[in-house]
């Protein structure tokens, strides 16, 4: 697999072809529940702390989505980044539901009863909601980008490359290990295992930015736009996906 | 997307993932191989469309031109002419590689499929890049010519 093969559509594209009412479409929507179930399941599991609800309201929040005027018809590239507006289109989830469940609401949070309806309260669960949804979305990103980098490797026969690569960085051991104890496991010195390593890096950087780039991406907007300026883009989606992330 | 993947990221801490996410920064003041990383095959045509905006050539059109084993050899030696010049034009690293990486697939090209040198220097001095180059471009297609100039190689007179 190339880095230019096979890039999953930009999210507005694929939100585009999932309105369609036909099977197209419905193959699109199909696509997109697969695509960002788990940070939207995330983020429910952390408001109503129930995996079986969590699971039926994210189901119910990908039936909404397709239903005839239903999030996909009202998602507008130009409002913003599409994470932006799946976590939106989660928080006005949440708050039907708990206007729905209106008296379990009011005993859970009295407080917030008379301050303006349900309609307008800010959960309290939402910002642990959204830090789930962001951590679950990253994740999902790296994984992606993770798949396609292994698929490369393999191809190319980097199997050793790949081994330094993910010792080095997915290693479950608090500390990572040093580039010589990560050689003397190949039996090299900590120089080749280190440039072994980081063509790894460099496959992995492309893929991702070009997965960032596709994430970015407002489908009709200037293709044209100049790499310096595209990648400084780039730059700003990953430190606005570093920001929010803890320790 | 590999569920594989996923679980193995469940385990990973935050601060391993802002390492992985930062990895993809170009922020990150690590020293940067241009010459690798230009293995995107379309910010390459566009940088070299940018670059040959005055005489109307198309990045693309290049591309095609030194990844095809259709091209007559003197083509192939006008366009690592053209390339060599791009290069010296450049005004950034990221369009200088981009010239210097189509000068070299012009040779790997005419290496490779018509077991020609169109270069003054020898091949001997070219293969150890042209393996790295095989080895760690990510676009396919580039990293295939470097293979076939290097299976091509020995059978090049000097």
């Amino acid at each position: 697999m190339g880095v230019r093969e096979r890039f999953p559509e930009t999210s507005w594209t694929l939100l585009s072809r999932a309105r369609q009412q036909c099977d197209e479409g419905s193959r699109a929507r199909e696509d997109f529940a697969q695509r960002y179930y788990r940070p939207v399941y995330e983020f429910l599991l952390v408001l109503v702390q129930d995996a079986e609800q969590a699971q039926d309201l994210a189901q119910e929040f990908f039936t909404r989505l397709s239903a005839s005027g239903g999030l996909l018809e009202r998602a507008h590239p130009e409002k913003g980044a599409f994470r932006n507006y799946l976590q939106q289109a989660l928080r006005n989830l949440a708050t039907d539901y708990h206007r729905r469940n209106r008296k379990e609401a009011v005993q859970a949070h009295p407080d917030q009863a008379d301050a303006g309806g349900w309609d307008v309260i800010e959960l309290p669960g939402f910002p642990a909601a959204e830090a789930a949804f962001h951590h679950a979305w990253v994740k999902v990103t790296l994984a992606e980008a993770l798949t396609r980098v292994r698929a490369l490797c393999l191809k190319r026969k980097q199997e050793v490359h790949l081994g330094l690569f993910e010792a080095r960085y997915l290693g479950e051991a608090e500390m990572a290990p040093t580039w010589d104890e990560l050689g003397a496991r190949y039996g090299m010195d900590q120089k080749a295992a280190r440039e072994r390593a980081d063509t790894v890096v460099r496959h992995f950087r492309l893929i991702l930015r070009r997965m960032l780039r596709n994430e970015i991406e407002v489908p009709g907007g200037s293709a044209a736009q100049r790499p310096q300026v595209r990648e400084a883009a780039i730059d700003q989606e990953i430190r606005a996906l570093l920001s929010p992330l803890k320790d | 997307m590999s569920e594989v993947e996923i679980s193995r990221l469940d385990h990973c801490t935050g601060r391993q993932l802002k390492e992985l996410l930062a990895l993809a920064s170009t922020d990150e003041r690590t020293a940067r191989d241009w010459l690798l990383e230009i293995g995107d095959r379309e910010q390459m045509e566009y940088l070299l469309t940018e670059m040959c905006a005055a005489i109307g050539q198309s990045g693309g059109e290049l591309l095609r031109a030194v990844c095809s084993p259709d091209t007559p050899v003197e083509v192939l030696v006008s366009i690592k002419s053209a390339a060599k010049r791009l290069a010296a034009a450049a005004d950034a690293p990221a369009q200088n590689a981009a010239a210097t990486l189509l000068y070299h697939l012009s040779i790997a090209s005419a290496l490779g499929y018509h077991v020609q040198n169109i270069s003054s220097k020898d091949v001997a001095g070219r293969l150890a890049l042209y393996r790295d180059l095989a080895a760690e471009l990510s676009d396919d297609e580039f990293a295939a010519i470097f293979e076939k100039a290097i299976a091509g190689a020995p059978s090049v007179k000097p």
